[in-house]
């Protein structure tokens, strides 16, 4: 047969068309995760950092924040029926646009708001490393009022869902000199090994002066106002109308698997 | 065509730069430093050498009347493959590179390979010379891109090389190296020096001008 009849040629090009088609897309398919994680680098250098993933204060190449976030799994939790939900595409979702979305948030009663936030949103994105179905680290957003402004950060705790292993507060706009003294590694390497909760569930984690472990970090001389609005908003989001009943949840059965 | 030969001669004999003078206008774009003319090296190998085995194998099936789209569609997918590849562990340096990556599409090397070569000649010469071609224009991307960073930055790969003088050193960097015209100059000496050892590159005129004594005589 000649190479030039019609069926032939129709033949060859769909050929080709289709192999270059599978070929390409499973490129992009493998890589885009990858790419995605290079795209949002800062934000997911501070997740890596907060999950306490790497040795304290090493500067993390970017490829190695990369390699570390894609192990991560992120899932959005419904805060009104604590469970994992999957109602939410976690790469589209906006967590501080729903927050002052009616549609999207819930009030906060007064007498819990310690963070001072007014409502929050009803969605939250998590970081999850799970080591088959179960879940080792938990990288949970916080935020809330410090003296001057919101206060943003990430609190990761282990296993026990209770055991501190690192935060990163990653945007304020206190004084500077004095309030941001709250993004300083050695008091945020003093928060690691803290504990949320005593044996009987009730939240004892607190900022003071003269901290005692394992339930309290010291408070920063000259930025107390700063130092206590951190802790009051990490009281609000591990308390009863934050994540705390996720977290009780979690502590009893310790995997990811349910709430799909 | 030995196998030997067909790697061997786009390096010097046939280089797709200086004797073919095709894809020159990559040249000139990434060469403003070391590390994107490696990269962009790598990936025109990588090219080259993808689509000239592919069309090799598929040379007695491709129809003649549209083996040209054919031969664009694997190379197009091939390009894509590799720029997918460097977004996902090079973002900085694909960054740099931006469009010139995907342009390797339209580089006059890879389809003068494909069409040229792979067409009539079997799977591993075809290969041979993807990859001896690839080489062929990196052998002359890392000098260009070596001198234009050392003398341009003073850097090389982005190590200090000659001290500046905003950093307390002697060297102030020539600009005009950073520019794109530098890699025409840098070229034009390549292949002045390429051809004053290989005599035999050099073009005859294609044709000559009569004196004006003879114009006089007739």
């Amino acid at each position: 047969m000649s190479k030039d009849t019609l069926g032939r040629t129709l033949l060859v090009a769909t050929g080709v068309a289709l192999g270059c088609a599978l070929m390409v897309s499973t490129t992009v398919y493998f890589l885009r995760p990858i790419q995605l994680a290079y795209a949002d680098l800062e934000r997911n250098r501070i997740v890596v950092e907060a999950a306490g993933l790497a040795p304290a204060a090493s500067e993390l190449s970017d490829r190695a924040v990369v390699a570390l976030f894609v192990d991560l799994q992120v899932r959005i939790v419904d805060l009104e029926t604590d469970q994992f939900t999957d109602d939410v595409d976690p790469q589209l979702y906006d967590q501080r646009a729903a927050s002052n979305d009616p549609e999207m948030s819930v009030a906060i009663p007064e007498q819990l708001d310690l963070a001072r936030l007014g409502s929050r949103a009803r969605y939250v994105p998590v970081y999850l490393r799970v080591e088959g179905e179960r879940i080792e680290r938990i990288v949970l957003p916080v935020h809330g009022q410090g003296m001057w402004s919101t206060i943003y950060g990430y609190l990761s705790l282990e296993s026990d869902f209770n055991t501190i292993t690192g935060i990163r507060i990653y945007e304020h706009g206190e004084t500077a000199g004095i309030g941001d003294r709250i993004q300083a590694p050695v008091w945020q390497a003093e928060w690691i090994g803290r504990r949320l909760y005593d044996n009987d569930g009730e939240l004892r984690f607190r900022i003071a002066r003269n901290a005692t472990p394992p339930f309290e970090v010291d408070s920063i001389s000259g930025a107390s106002v700063t130092a206590e609005g951190v802790g009051n908003l990490v009281r609000y989001w591990l308390g009863e109308h934050g994540y705390g009943p996720l977290l009780t949840r979690l502590r009893a059965s310790g995997t990811a698997a349910e709430g799909q | 065509m030995p196998y030997r030969r067909t790697f061997l001669d786009p390096l010097i004999t046939t280089n797709p730069i200086t004797v073919q003078i095709l894809g020159l206008c990559s040249a000139l774009a990434v060469t403003s430093s070391l590390l994107p003319a490696l990269i962009m090296s790598a990936a025109v190998i990588a090219v080259l050498a993808f689509s000239n085995v592919t069309v090799s194998l598929m040379r007695t099936v491709i129809p003649r009347n549209i083996r040209l789209i054919l031969q664009m569609t694997l190379i197009a997918s091939a390009v894509i493959v590799v720029d997918e590849i460097l977004k996902a562990f090079a973002p900085d340096v694909s960054r740099t590179l931006s469009v010139f990556v995907g342009l390797i599409i339209t580089n006059c090397i890879v389809l003068s390979r494909v069409e040229a070569f792979a067409m009539q000649n079997d799977v591993r010469s075809s290969f041979l010379d993807g990859i001896g071609n690839g080489l062929g224009y990196s052998l002359i991307l890392i000098p260009v891109a070596s001198v234009r960073e050392i003398f341009g930055s003073g850097t090389l790969l982005g190590y200090p090389l000659l001290p500046l003088v905003s950093e307390g050193g002697w060297y102030t960097p020539n600009e005009l190296f950073l520019l794109s015209p530098s890699a025409f100059f840098i070229i034009g000496l390549l292949i002045w020096w390429i051809r004053a050892r290989h005599s035999e590159q050099v073009e005859q005129p294609g044709y000559t001008l009569h004196s004006q004594e003879d114009q006089e005589v007739a």
